[in-house]
Formats: structure tokens, C-alpha cells, sequence
């Protein structure tokens, strides 16, 4: 048994270094600029991660009930050929996924698929629809997926558009119970808030 | 315990038919639960718990023909211990195959993918029996125990500490250079004495080195401490095809396997598709058509992999294989989308509004049948 209690000890150490690098701040209800283009309007106060030093600098991640329960990545301009949330774990061996600025809907689809389901997830495209995000011709992607790590079932939407070879979009997935329909309504008023500044 | 079967290797063994038999004599005798006072007991304790979660899980595939299949090939190899034995079939894209210390047998639908036969899935099963048989958890247990000094000294220091963490987690999840060697002269002889073809064992380690090869930044083998413990695939797969050749050959139960799969061949393609790893995939997919030519699904999502890298001729590839996997038959609704999409892309307005109709004749509720339609309808503006 004593196996296990090393390994819990490990897991934890490696949480808790983890909780001790990310800094935390508050997001108050209001307009906000994400990155130099993505402009939204939030119903309530929300929670920034600074996670740019694992998600990239052109993406952002925000959460309402906590990190471990729900996620709302802001895409704030990803350039051709940079990777989403690249994999900083070499000895991981798990490939990236790379944004190409001609990347059609259903390619991007698969990227995020690709992406999502990387750690062993399981992901399951529900419907992917042509939709106007931030006033350009975009696109939503509605999914369910069934994390590796605890078995829950979470739903997801990913709402966005490439406008100038950039990707802008905002994804959110939430446990698929309670807390993804708990934000749902706001999460929609925030993706059709979006805009973009010339 | 959890653990890459892959990861594990073994070199070659010297032992000779008479150490082997007596080894068999001894792998005959069902072993007891260990009592729960002991450390063996222990771990017991915990993978039944691991194994009573594993049967809510989620990712459990739920189709019980398949399962008592699986089961019964499991058995077959076993012999007196296949009452102890208990196969699940699990979701999950990698190549994995696992047995623990308390009978409980995970094997992975990546696993199941990628080997072609019945004879190489017992390969893949008498080796974890013989894991099992020889209780390797037990000594990898007390190897992991004997590590809890240095995780201590390594954890005071910051980085280094979380690096040697990772390293000595890594070693405990894996078995000896020595255990894997065992479990590999193990598995041959109770998958030759079962009936299988022992040559095709050695084929699946070749597969895998074909396929961990065909990419060296996702190359497994290189950069890992995991693997540096472990002696190389292609020593394990010389051992296995010399070991193999002084036996008698047996069945390969192809046809059979095929047939099994069928209903989830799709499905586990598309998750190879979408793992990104191109190189690794176009390896493994043009391997499984040179096997199965008459398989649409096969050309379908080599395909697939072709489109969604897109490079240099990449759509040519493309396009040759889904046409193949119309002149096959039976192919996938989706190979009509990704020629409507290379169309598209080349503006070639016609055809791809013909692939896209088609498409949706085929799967009319299709997840992205919406997206589809307004391509359509883009083509008729």
C-alpha cells in the first residue's frame, strides 16, 4: 500500500507546485480587450489564470466555478503555425496540434479534437455549424467529452472565426451536469459579445 | 498497475526447453490472494478497487460477445488460471495491454487496432500472463518501496526534485529488463501451445518499431527514462523470431479477428486519425491495407490523414486513396466529405458539390451536416 501513499505524495507536491505558479486575478463584469483584437462584454466577474507560459501568448484562460471544474479559453489572435496549448511535457511524447491560417471549419474541428483528446480523452463531435463570430463568418463547434483523468463528462462549445490568417475564439466545456448548464447563458451572452477591433 | 506494454522489452533468453518446462510446471499452479496483512495483499486490495471503478468507467467497452471472446482467447492461454482471469475492454487509442497482480486484465482498443491477427493479440495477452503468473507486480512493488529514499532526497530540491519524482514514478511503473524477458518466453510458449502461429509475436514488436520510427520527435524509445531502462524493441524482436523458429507453427485466425473488430474499425481510426501523429499513422494504415486491401475503411482514413496534413502532394494522396475506397464498397460516408473538401479547396465548385450531396444523402444527421449544407448552398449562390 505504501506504493500508493508515494505516488499521492508525488501527485500532490506536483498540484501544489502547479497552484503555486499560477497567479489568479479577478475579471470584473465590463468590457474587456483580450490580446490587441478580441473584445468581449462579461455579464459577471470571472477568474484569469495566467497561464501564458503554458498556453501560449495568444491565448488566455478564465474559469467561474474553478480551475478544476470549468475552463473558458480566449484565442486572441493565433498566428499561422503556432501550436494550441503546446505540449510542454517532452517526456510526454504527445504531438502538437499547429493552427494553419487556411485551415477550413472542420479542420479546425479536428485540431481541438486532436487537442482535447490528446491525454486519452474522449471526445465527441456534436454538431459543427456555420455561425458569425465577432461580426466575421465563423463557426461553433458543440462537444461532449469524457475526461481521461476522472471519467467525468463534460460538454464544450468552441465559438470563433479566422479574420486575417488569425484564429480568434473563445471555448468553453464545464462537467456536463450542473455546471456547464449553470453558465451556459452567460457563456453565450459573452461569445455574442464578441468583437473585433480593426 | 498500470504500465506501457510497449515500453517493456526484453533481450534474449538462453533458458533451455528443460528450464522451460519446469518454468510452465510451476506457472501451473493457481495463485491464492495474498493475505491482506502483507504488502502482496495490499496491492491486491488496491487493484480491486482500481478494477471496481474500471467497471463504471466510461471508457469500458460495453459488448459483452466481444468481451467473452477476448476472454476466451485469455483463457485459452491461461490454462488452470483462467478463472482468475478477468478481461475489460477499454477505450483508449494508444497500444496498451495490462494484467494485475489480482487478475485483472486491461486491453486497449489501440492495442486491439493495431494487431492484425488473433495469434498477435495472444502475443500481446501471454505476455501479461506471464507477468501475472511470476507476481512481476510483487517486485516491482518492492523495487518502488526501495526508491522512497531517493524520491525524499530528490523532492528537497525544487526542479530537480520534480524531475527525479517523475523518473522514479516512471521506473516504478515499469517491470525489469529480467521480468520482461520472462514474460516474453512465457507468452510465446503458451501462445504456440494454444495453437497460435509463435512467428507472429515478433511481428508485433516489428509493427512497433516500424511505427515508433516512422517519427523521431514522437519517437517513444528515444528521450525516456522509461526506455532507458529497457533493453530495445529490436532485440526483443530477434529474440522472439529465433525463439519462434524451433517451434511449431500454428493458426493466425485473421479472417476472425477482422470480422470481430468490424463494428468498431471506423470508430478507432478516426481517434487514430485525430491524434495528429501523421508519420506514426500513415505507418500504421498503409501496414493494415497491405493486410486488408479489401477493407474500404483502411484507404479511408489514410485518407483522412493525407487531407488533414496537407502538405506538398498531400490531397493528391488523398484523393487516390478515398477513390479507392469507393472502388472497394463499403466506404465510409465521410469519404465523400473529405473529396467535397479538397474540391473545395481547389475550387473545383462541381465536384465538390457533388462529394458534399452525396455526403449527405449518406449521413443526413451527421454531426456537421449544417457546415456541410452551407457549402452547398455556397455553391449554388
Amino acid at each position: 500500500m505504501k506504493i500508493i501513499s508515494k505516488i499521492a505524495t508525488v501527485a500532490l507536491v506536483l498540484s501544489l507546485s502547479a497552484c503555486s505558479i499560477f497567479n489568479i486575478s479577478k475579471m470584473d463584469a465590463g468590457e474587456h480587450l483580450l490580446g490587441e483584437r478580441l473584445q468581449v462584454k462579461v455579464p459577471s466577474a470571472w477568474n484569469h489564470i495566467d497561464s501564458h507560459f503554458v498556453h501560449g501568448p495568444n491565448a488566455q484562460l478564465w474559469t467561474k466555478e474553478g480551475m478544476a471544474i470549468d475552463e473558458m479559453m480566449f484565442y486572441t489572435g493565433v498566428k499561422d503555425g503556432e501550436k494550441i496549448h503546446p505540449n510542454n511535457l517532452a517526456s510526454a511524447k504527445m504531438p502538437d496540434f499547429v493552427f494553419g491560417s487556411t485551415m477550413q471549419p472542420e479542420q479546425i474541428a479536428a485540431m481541438f479534437e486532436g487537442m482535447l483528446a490528446r491525454d486519452g480523452s474522449t471526445f465527441k463531435l456534436v454538431r459543427l455549424s456555420p455561425a458569425p463570430f465577432a461580426g466575421v463568418k465563423g463557426f461553433r463547434i458543440e462537444y461532449s467529452l469524457i475526461r481521461k483523468s476522472n471519467n467525468v463528462e463534460l460538454n464544450g462549445i468552441i465559438a470563433g472565426a479566422v479574420d486575417k490568417g488569425q484564429l480568434y475564439a473563445i471555448l468553453y466545456q464545464a462537467p456536463r451536469l450542473e455546471f456547464f448548464p449553470r453558465q451556459q447563458i452567460q457563456v453565450m451572452q459573452i461569445i455574442g459579445s464578441a468583437r473585433l477591433k480593426n | 498497475m498500470r504500465r506501457r506494454l510497449f515500453i517493456g522489452a526484453a533481450t534474449a533468453s538462453l533458458m533451455s526447453p528443460l528450464a522451460f518446462a519446469a518454468t510452465n510446471e510451476s506457472n501451473s499452479v493457481r495463485l491464492q490472494r495474498p493475505d491482506l496483512a502483507t504488502d502482496e495483499g495490499g496491492l491486491w486490495a488496491l487493484m480491486d478497487r482500481e478494477e471496481t471503478k474500471l467497471r463504471r468507467s466510461p471508457f469500458l467497452l460495453r459488448d459483452a460477445p466481444f468481451q467473452a471472446y477476448v476472454q476466451e482467447i485469455a483463457c485459452r492461454l491461461g490454462g488452470d488460471h483462467c478463472p482468475d482471469i478477468r478481461v475489460q475492454l477499454v477505450r483508449n487509442r494508444h497500444f496498451n495491454a495490462m494484467m494485475a497482480p489480482n487478475g485483472m486484465m486491461q486491453v486497449w482498443s489501440g492495442l486491439m487496432l493495431r494487431v492484425e491477427n488473433e495469434a498477435q493479440l495472444a502475443a500481446v495477452l501471454g505476455h501479461e500472463i506471464g507477468h501475472y503468473v511470476e507476481r512481476h507486480s510483487l517486485a516491482m512493488l518492492r523495487d518502488a518501496k526501495s526508491r522512497s529514499a531517493f524520491i525524499s532526497f530528490m523532492a528537497v530540491f525544487g526542479a530537480a526534485g520534480l524531475i527525479g519524482q517523475l523518473a522514479s514514478i516512471g521506473g516504478a511503473l515499469g517491470f525489469s529488463r529480467d521480468n520482461e524477458r520472462k514474460a516474453d518466453e512465457i507468452g510465446l510458449h503458451l501462445m504456440s501451445k494454444a495453437g497460435y502461429d509463435p512467428r507472429e509475436a515478433a511481428k508485433v514488436w516489428h509493427n512497433m518499431l516500424l511505427e515508433a520510427k516512422a517519427d523521431p520527435v514522437l519517437d517513444p524509445t528515444k528521450g525516456s527514462i522509461f526506455f532507458a531502462t529497457h533493453p530495445p524493441i529490436e532485440e526483443r524482436r530477434e529474440t522472439l523470431t529465433n525463439m519462434a523458429s524451433t517451434m511449431p507453427q500454428g493458426q493466425t485466425n485473421a479472417e476472425q479477428w477482422q470480422a470481430r473488430i468490424a463494428p468498431y474499425r471506423l470508430e478507432w481510426l478516426n481517434e487514430e486519425v485525430k491524434r495528429n501523429a501523421s508519420l506514426q499513422s500513415l505507418v500504421l494504415l498503409s501496414r493494415l491495407i497491405e493486410h486488408n486491401p479489401q477493407v474500404a475503411d483502411y484507404s479511408y482514413a489514410r485518407a483522412e490523414v493525407y487531407r488533414l496534413r496537407a502538405k506538398d502532394n498531400d490531397y493528391d494522396l488523398a484523393l487516390s486513396d478515398y477513390h479507392k475506397a469507393q472502388s472497394i464498397g463499403k466506404e465510409p460516408a465521410e469519404t465523400h466529405r473529405g473529396i467535397g473538401m479538397i474540391h473545395r479547396e481547389r475550387k473545383h465548385i462541381a465536384q465538390s458539390k457533388a462529394a458534399f450531396i452525396r455526403y449527405l444523402e449518406l449521413a443526413p444527421e451527421a454531426s456537421d451536416s449544417l457546415m456541410i449544407k452551407s457549402y452547398v448552398e455556397e455553391t449554388s449562390a
